[in-house]
């Protein structure tokens, strides 16, 4: 030991070191790629600011889907709960008002437990349908660009190079297609809205939608319990669900899977029994989809913590109780398909 | 400055953010391009780290420090796991127009022949080091940072960094051996065939050029043939 000059866990000369490997190359960012990239940034930054600040001035609190993750658009659009009653009031109990997000009472809490009941009923009538592994999940909905994000095109400028981009804002329709395997990309087709609502194809842009594991795959809901109660310990146990804020994460969660989960009749159901066996959920009448459907939602409201409280819905067709999908993004078509790309007419939802 | 800065960042003033990438986003490119040898992957990497540094800003701790050890830990982070972050924010990247993969002059095409060619004899060196000692390496030697300073921007102990700089030192060091050995016998090799004429190519290619200093380095490391296996083995055998 005396001999060597060094032991493992003493200092070593930096200089010594870069000297056995000095720094290679001289990489620097070209000037016109720092400004396209600082654009991207600050169009980002921009982007989420005016997404969160319309609804609380705190920093944001990013919404945390551990147990089921998703596409980052897509956890955007899981608000928080209200039910609203225009089937209540269809079903005879009339007379109920809109509760807004003051707080649920019991009976209002025993009104959203009916209402899903009935939805779960409803759910679990559809037809199952039967995948293979090849093939894709196809989703349709429209929203706005701040849940879908928005097309955009690369901004030139005299000389014909790419200064920059622009992003279409407004309401978009997201056509969507995820592997059943989750292995291979995904691709999502985001087509501008006129503001008759067709669309308008001069503006479109398709994203490749890298597979991975932050999100589950039709396989992995697939394999989901499709009791309640073990559905819900399931929802409730995921890695990182935060404990103070576990009704609203699982509330979040679920309402990320609703749309592939329409395909999955037991699922859907175990979904809407478990969702009625957390607390605060409660109903809100006529409101409207992503889309300007009017319906029913339901939400979720933490009484002792409004800043708990989720200021977003999911929306239910008033007569069919099917799902319609939240009050900023709605559901339009859930299929499955041999393609990316390919449209198929058999509708859902 | 640099206080009110931090300060910004943390409460997510969007102009800081502005200033922070034009401040430290070359810094950041540098890192991702010498820790990765890939120029296309740093160009996210620069992109990634902004967005996280975004979505991590009220985890910065108060203070007066410099925000480029922060900015370096993220980077790393997200190089460590490119496909995670990009996933977190793959809308995000999606909008971002790709870079040109070749520059547009005649020039920087050299230079980056050259440069590419060096960063590939680097990342030679540095895959023989497991990916801890790597980014303790790059981080405490090529951009400067202390000992202490990594060890808090890795979230590691002191004494990790310190024993992995030791280790990266070792490493290096029977590299050097190994190409000294071999630079005796040059006729012999088998794997290192491929390498050596790829070598020979890009000296021609930057004869002159400003690529001096890259090609003599090139010529230091890029030409042993070491797995990464061996090297591991030799400087466990060489432990005293």
């Amino acid at each position: 030991m005396n001999t060597n000059p060094r032991r493992a866990d003493q200092p070593v000369d930096p200089q010594e070191l870069a000297e056995l490997l000095p720094a290679p190359a001289r990489p620097v960012l070209p000037q016109d790629r720092h400004r396209v990239l600082r654009e991207h940034l600050m169009e980002q930054i921009s982007h989420e600011q005016s997404r969160s600040t319309s609804t609380s001035p705190a920093p944001p609190a990013r919404r945390r889907l551990v147990l089921i993750a998703a596409p980052l658009a897509l956890a955007a659009v899981v608000g928080g709960g209200a039910v609203a009653v225009d089937a209540v009031r269809d079903d005879g109990k009339g007379g109920a008002t809109a509760t807004g997000v003051s707080g649920g009472t019991a009976a209002e809490h025993r009104q959203a437990v009916q209402l899903l009941d009935r939805i779960a009923v409803v759910a679990a009538d559809r037809p199952a349908v039967t995948v293979r592994d090849d093939q894709f999940v196809y989703t349709r909905s429209r929203g706005s660009s701040a849940i879908w994000g928005g097309p955009s095109k690369p901004v030139r400028d005299s000389k014909g190079d790419i200064t920059g981009t622009r992003t279409y804002k407004g309401n978009v329709q997201s056509d969507e297609w995820q592997p059943v395997t989750g292995k291979g990309d995904g691709l999502r087709r985001l087509t501008a809205l006129t503001p008759d609502g067709a669309p308008d194809p001069s503006q479109k842009q398709d994203i490749a939608m890298s597979g991975g594991t932050g999100y589950l795959t039709f396989r992995q809901l697939q394999a989901l319990p499709t009791d309640p109660d073990a559905l819900l310990k399931k929802l409730k146990s995921g890695n990182g669900v935060v404990k103070s804020r576990l009704t609203e994460t699982v509330f979040e969660n679920v309402g990320v899977i609703l749309d592939q989960a329409t395909l999955l009749p037991d699922l859907s159901a175990a979904l809407y029994r478990a969702v009625a066996k957390l607390p605060d959920v409660t109903v809100v009448k006529n409101v409207k989809d992503g889309a300007g459907r009017t319906g029913i939602g339901l939400t979720y409201t933490d009484r002792g913590n409004p800043s708990k409280t989720t200021n977003g819905y999911w929306v239910f067709d008033p007569k069919s109780l099917a799902y319609l999908g939240t009050d900023r993004s709605a559901l339009l078509d859930v299929a499955v398909t041999d393609e990316k790309g390919e449209v198929t007419a058999v509708g859902a939802s | 400055m640099e206080t009110s800065l931090r300060t910004r960042v943390r409460a997510g003033d969007p102009g800081a953010f502005g200033q922070l990438f034009d401040e430290y986003a070359s810094v950041i490119y540098r890192h991702a391009v010498r820790l990765t040898g890939d120029w296309v992957m740093a160009d996210d990497i620069v992109s990634l780290t902004f967005l996280e540094a975004w979505r991590l800003r009220e985890r910065l701790l108060p203070g007066d420090d410099s925000l480029r050890p922060w900015l370096l830990g993220i980077a790393t982070n997200v190089t460590r796991n490119t496909t995670r972050a990009a996933r977190r924010h793959r809308t995000a990247l999606a909008k971002l127009p790709p870079p040109d993969p070749v520059p547009d002059f005649a020039e920087e095409v050299t230079q980056r022949l050259a440069d590419t060619e060096e960063l590939a004899a680097a990342q030679k060196a540095l895959r023989t080091m497991r990916r801890g000692e790597r980014e303790v390496f790059t981080l405490c030697v090529w951009e400067g940072l202390d000992a202490a300073t990594v060890a808090e921007t890795l979230g590691v102990a002191a004494s990790t960094v310190r024993a992995r700089l030791s280790r990266a030192r070792k490493r290096l060091r029977k590299l050097t051996e190994l190409e000294l050995a071999r630079g005796s016998d040059d006729k012999r090799g088998t794997e290192g065939d491929t390498r050596r004429d790829t070598d020979g190519d890009t000296r021609r290619d930057t004869d002159g050029g400003a690529g001096q200093g890259a090609v003599q380095r090139a010529a230091m490391v890029g030409q042993i043939p070491v797995s990464r296996r061996q090297a591991a083995r030799s400087t466990q055998e060489k432990k005293r």
